[in-house]
């Protein structure tokens, strides 16, 4: 689960995409791999979000952050230019470096078209322009992304099957039937590759990282005007993705997630047995929000806490794509104050709410 | 400091009050104001015209650091993907750039009385549709796209965004249907928006569509106007461009994003430079005047001046004291003209459009702008012209010996060494005549102009006196006394004579060059519309005759026959603009002419062209100067990326097109393009058909849409006289104030001369000589320096006419022109300069022989 309301395209072209549909949703056959890794062009939205924690040599953490969209665009197929927006591609990439003390990010928008800009279907590969994330030769993933201040080019390696979220990958965002994405997540990939940061010479760098696809005609339910979504990588194996959705007045509409345990035991988490607590917030110097950036989460058997790497990991958009958020890197701390896991954490709404 | 100030306050009101009337040196600010004013105006309208083209030209892709064009037809988008995987290009933005006529369907027009009646629509206008990919064009220059809101309205089919000039031009509003003319569908689209001239849109008209559906609407499938290109960091902007410049296909170049703007400048250069070489020489016909004036209050204040330099005054002290009085008037005439220059370039701007009504800014919107740097320069010109104009007679004031400057009159002889320079200056001028332009412009023509006059100013004295002395003598009294005196004063003659010849050689050139070049226009218009109706689409919009609507238009009852052209846009130079390929169905069956053919073979059907091993061709005069095509040479030009090579058979006179123009076989343009469309058509009636009728007919049945113009050549002859004659509006008011400045200068030679020789007039008036004859004597002598001032102003005139014939307009605009006197405009301005001159010499002698002033004179005597 991510947000994809942040950039220009998707609120030029989205307005109103996740609204509840009045027509039936595509057909999606049981997912299979690597074919359901590629793109879904009959669905409104779909996006391929790669997170993770990386290492300088010098032991030094980092957060990333690498995101593809793509939204079904306006132009039906009846328009003939080579130019029409059937899809529209959108990527976005951070970094969280607290050496910094705040992100860096960078993004890419197009139409598809003339290769230089595409959603490939049968197996992921995505591009825009020199922006891409697909299967590299040896079977794993790679992504390369530039910005002004950034370069990142990353090798991922995973080491677990693909956690299938909800109900065999078709999980529910409300009460409404029609409220949902189909969404799995590669938890535990083996990250390693080269950063070149503004200034600085390209450093290898190496960690763990988390994708999520996940594709969808409406995921937002009536009422929702924001989510917090985790994904944590646990030290023994374990992966947890949780997420709620909030009302006005900032109580959960809705909240569901998944827990594969060590060895391989997967539990799906809903309403009930799963509790996402806000404990202390931070208020950005620059919007002026107010964002929960620590966080407990309750599930059977379990209590974590969760712990930012820094707190500003505010994403200001306002002068390119009018959204504000805050997404970053955390740590998961269990009873006894130790690491357990890390991962990442996606706070938004908290700004103004979304407006769907 | 102040010692010297002083001495020169001295220096000053001990010559004062002696330079004569206060009249005449109003009429000196005046003739410099006039001259300042004429030069100021037309320099600001050309300025804001060209920031006009420039700013249109820069608005969606002027920051790009490079842009890849290959003129209206465009060329393949295959191109995009390739620029884009080039290495060293960051960004590439396809960029559709057309004109197409649209029309607004709702609006006021709904208010008024319900969409839905057909004939309530907005007027029909061609308008620049431009289609952006926003994405694309937000990372070469996100100031240049519109804000999201709008932005976001245009990635979905069938909307549009409109500047404000283009919602004013169409009479829309933001939500009104807009129909786009163009193909055979019938477009409809919905204005999204209406774009703010703080946001982007400045006063410029245009449509704003996405690329596609830029392309859908506008025929354009496949093809894109232009490229803007963003480098990567670090690239080299020339290695860049001349690498990709070698990938690219011919006809489509690599060039900085201003190269478009400074090719529709270049249209109009030679126009814009026209117009400021007249005003310049208004400006010199003033700086004449003040030197006129100058001479004159010098040789007044000869006795005055000789008494200060005996008592003691330096040299230098005189002729700063008279350097000053010109400077006066030239800052005083120079700040006038400055601020009525600025007002009649306001007025102008408003009234007539920056192109002064010339047709090349058509669709565009000058605004006028204070340009500080330019009042500047015409404020010191104006000055400086004023103070060129007394650098002479203060020089003669201060050279003189006091001794001789005492005694009473000096008696002027011409000098024989000032004749002979005139005559080096004139042949001078003759050989410039005979060189080549310089960046495009004919200055040696100008230089040559300019030289031609000064020989002639040089030498009016010994012509005045060589042609008074051959006068034979009258045998009346007064006549004869008139002669005598005029005899005995030719220098100063010649002095009133020398604005009066600089203003009748100006206008009399021009009449001559505009009776010439309208003359020819219409012979030519004659020749090539030999037709009975001509079509084309509306707007001009290229492309729109299909062969299905060209074999409509030939089965039409009444219809003899049809010929069909197309007009491709081919770049050869990037300097320049582009060149007309045309294609129509050679030979020429149907016309006897139609084409102005001036050299080489005739495309006609009794003499088949000869030779051409390839296919012939036959070249506008344009090609001859600009790319120096001769008959019989192979020509290649770039048609959608390929080379076309053609033979030359012929050269023709293109009036229409100043960078040149080339006319081909319609099948052959066809075998090698593929292209069957046409951009205009002529229909051959059967005899006895009324085509006044069959436009008619055809309006309501073929085209209800009205996507075509349908026209009879007299219609569009007299059209195109029109554009002619408003394109030389402003040249007239450069005439007209020509001629007021002559008049300005007879005057105030003879108001001059009054004065010197009241004297002589009280021992007439003693002799018995009435005060009406006195004034008789000084109209006669007045009209006889008029007459022969305006004789040779007019025979100057003439030889500049031929100089702007021969030099002037074929370097500037590349066409040739038959000579046609125009005898009776000649002669009427003749007369009306002589009656005019006449009028002021009396006018200003009665001003300065008022009855008291001839009182003192007697009793003085």
């Amino acid at each position: 689960m991510t947000l994809r309301a942040l950039s220009t395209l998707a609120v030029m072209v989205c307005a109103g995409c996740n609204a509840i549909p009045a027509m039936a949703a595509p057909v999606q056959a049981p997912l299979t791999f690597p074919r359901d890794e590629g793109a879904h062009p009959a669905w409104k939205t779909e996006w391929w979000y790669v997170t993770g924690w990386l290492q300088r040599a010098d032991g030094k953490p980092l957060g990333f952050q690498v995101t593809f969209f793509r939204n079904r665009g306006p132009a039906g197929p009846e328009h003939a230019s080579a130019f029409a927006p059937h899809q529209l591609l959108l990527a976005h990439a951070a970094l969280s470096d607290p050496s910094l003390g705040h992100l860096r990010h960078g993004e890419r928008a197009a139409r598809s078209g003339f290769g230089l800009a595409d959603a490939r279907v049968g197996d992921i590969a995505v591009n825009i322009d020199d922006w891409n994330l697909q299967r590299a030769p040896d079977g794993g993933l790679q992504t390369h992304v530039s910005t002004a201040d950034f370069s990142l080019d990353l090798h991922f390696q995973p080491d677990q099957p693909p956690l299938l979220q909800g109900e065999h990958g078709h999980s529910q965002k409300g009460r409404d039937a029609r409220a949902f994405s189909w969404y799995y997540s590669q938890p535990h990939l083996h990250a390693h590759g080269t950063l070149q940061q503004a200034g600085q010479a390209a450093a290898p760098v190496q960690g763990e990282a988390w994708l999520d696809h996940e594709w969808s005609d409406a995921y937002v339910s009536p009422g929702a005007v924001g989510w917090d979504w985790t994904g944590l990588n646990f030290a023994d194996g374990g992966a947890l993705m949780a997420f709620r959705m909030r009302d006005a007045r900032g109580q959960t509409l809705w909240s569901a997630g998944t827990w594969r345990d060590g060895h391989g035991q997967q539990q799906t988490l809903g309403n009930g047995n799963l509790v996402m607590t806000p404990g202390r917030t931070w208020q950005s110097p620059l919007t002026g929000a107010h964002y929960p950036v620590e966080w407990t989460l309750r599930w059977p058997g379990h209590v974590v806490r969760l712990q930012p790497l820094l707190d500003p990991q505010e994403l200001d958009g306002r002068a390119s794509t009018s959204t504000v958020y805050w997404e970053g890197a955390v740590r998961a701390l269990d009873a006894g104050s130790t690491p357990v896991a890390q991962g990442y954490l996606e706070l938004t709404g908290y700004w103004r709410p979304l407006h769907f | 400091m102040s010692g010297s100030s002083a001495n020169l306050r001295a220096v000053r009101a001990a010559l004062a009050g002696g330079q004569g009337h206060w009249g005449r040196q109003v009429m000196a600010v005046l003739a410099i104001a006039l001259g300042t004013a004429l030069g100021a105006a037309v320099n600001l309208i050309n300025g804001a015209a060209v920031d006009e083209f420039a700013a249109a030209a820069n608005q969606f892709g002027g920051a790009a650091d490079l842009t890849v064009s290959a003129g209206r037809d465009g060329f393949s988008e295959a191109l995009y993907p390739q620029l884009a995987h080039t290495a060293g290009i960051a960004t590439a933005s396809p960029v559709v750039d057309l004109q197409v006529p649209m029309q607004c369907l709702a609006g006021n027009h709904a208010a008024v009385s319900g969409a839905q009646n057909p004939s309530q629509v907005g007027p029909v206008r061609p308008i620049r549709l431009l289609g952006l990919d926003v994405l694309r064009a937000a990372r070469i220059d996100p100031a240049s796209v519109p804000p999201p809101d709008l932005t976001r309205r245009l990635l979905e089919p069938g909307q549009a965004l409109l500047s404000t000039s283009a919602a004013q031009l169409l009479d829309c509003h933001a939500g009104d249907p807009l129909r786009i003319l163009r193909g055979a569908d019938k477009q409809i689209l919905t204005v999204a928006g209406v774009l703010a001239d703080a946001e982007g849109a400045d006063g410029r008209s245009f449509a704003l569509l996405d690329v596609a559906y830029a392309q859908e609407s506008g025929g354009q499938l496949g093809r894109l106007q232009r490229i803007d290109v963003r480098l990567a960091a670090g690239q080299r902007v020339e290695e860049l461009r001349a690498r990709v410049q070698d990938a690219l296909p011919m006809g489509v170049r690599i060039g900085p994003p201003e190269q478009g703007g400074t090719r529709t400048a270049t249209l109009s250069r030679a126009y814009r430079a026209n117009l400021t070489v007249l005003a310049l020489i208004a400006l010199f016909t003033g700086a004449f005047l003040v030197f006129t004036t100058q001479t004159l209050a010098v040789a007044r204040r000869r006795a005055r001046i000789g008494l200060l330099r005996a008592l003691g005054v330096e040299r230098h002290q005189v002729l700063i004291a008279i350097a000053s009085e010109s400077l006066q008037v030239g800052l005083l005439g120079a700040s006038l003209g400055v601020v009525l220059g600025t007002s009649v370039a306001a007025w102008a701007l408003q009234r007539f459009g920056g192109d002064l009504g010339a047709g090349y800014f058509s669709g565009s919107r000058a605004h006028f702008t204070l340009d500080l740097p330019v009042l500047l320069t015409f404020l010191l010109l104006g000055t400086g012209c004023a103070l060129a104009g007394c650098v002479v007679p203060a020089w003669q004031a201060a050279r003189a010996d006091p001794a001789i400057a005492l005694q009473v009159q000096e008696r002027g002889t011409p000098r024989r060494g000032q004749a002979w320079l005139g005559g080096l200056l004139m042949f001078v001028g003759g050989l410039l005549c005979r060189a080549p332009a310089l960046s495009g412009l004919p200055l040696p023509g100008y230089a040559a102009i300019a030289l031609l006059l000064i020989g002639v100013l040089l030498l009016l004295p010994m012509l005045t006196r060589v042609v008074l002395g051959r006068l034979p003598q009258p045998a009346h009294v007064l006549p004869e006394l008139a002669l005598t005196g005029l005899r005995a004063r030719s220098r100063e003659a010649a002095l009133s004579l020398a604005t009066i010849v600089v203003a009748v050689s100006l206008v009399a050139a021009m009449l001559v060059m505009i009776g010439s070049f309208r003359l020819s226009l219409s012979d030519w218009l004659n020749q090539v519309l030999p037709a009975d109706i001509y079509v084309r689409g509306s707007g001009a919009v290229p492309g729109l005759l299909e062969p299905g609507l060209l074999a409509r238009l030939e089965a039409q009852p009444g219809v003899a026959g049809i010929d069909a052209l197309r007009t491709r846009q081919v770049l050869l130079r990037d300097d320049l603009p582009a060149v007309a390929l045309i294609a129509r169905t050679l030979p020429l069956t149907w016309q006897h002419q139609g084409l102005a053919v001036v050299a080489g073979q005739h495309p006609d059907a009794q003499h088949p062209a000869q030779g051409c091993d390839l296919p012939c061709a036959w070249v506008s005069e344009a090609m001859v100067d600009l790319y120096h095509t001769r008959v019989g040479d192979a020509l290649v030009l770039p048609l959608d990326g390929q080379p076309l090579r053609l033979r030359v058979a012929g050269i023709w006179r293109d009036y229409a097109r100043q960078f040149g123009a080339v006319v081909i076989d319609r099948a052959d343009y066809q075998r090698v393009s593929g292209d069957r469309l046409a951009d205009d058509a002529a229909l051959y009636l059967q005899p006895g058909t009324d085509a006044t009728a069959l436009i008619a007919r055809l309006q309501t049945t073929l085209d209800p849409q009205a996507r075509l113009e349908l026209a009879e050549p007299r219609t569009i002859k007299a059209l195109s006289l029109q554009v002619f004659d408003r394109s030389f509006t402003v040249t007239y008011a450069l005439e007209a104030v020509a001629l007021v400045i002559g008049l300005l200068g007879i005057s105030a030679g003879f108001g001059a001369q009054v004065l010197a020789r009241r004297r002589e007039f009280g021992v007439l008036v003693h002799l018995g000589a009435s005060r009406g004859q006195i004034l008789g004597l000084i109209a006669l002598e007045g009209a006889l320096v008029s007459a022969l001032g305006v004789l040779i102003g007019l025979l100057c005139g003439g030889g500049i006419g031929l100089v702007l014939i021969r030099v002037v307009n074929r370097q500037s605009f590349h066409w040739s022109m038959d000579l046609h006197v125009p005898w009776g405009a000649l002669a009427a301005l003749g007369a009306m300069m002589l009656a005019a001159a006449t009028a002021a010499a009396l006018l200003s002698a009665r001003d300065g022989l008022g009855a008291d002033a001839l009182q003192a004179v007697r009793e003085d005597a």
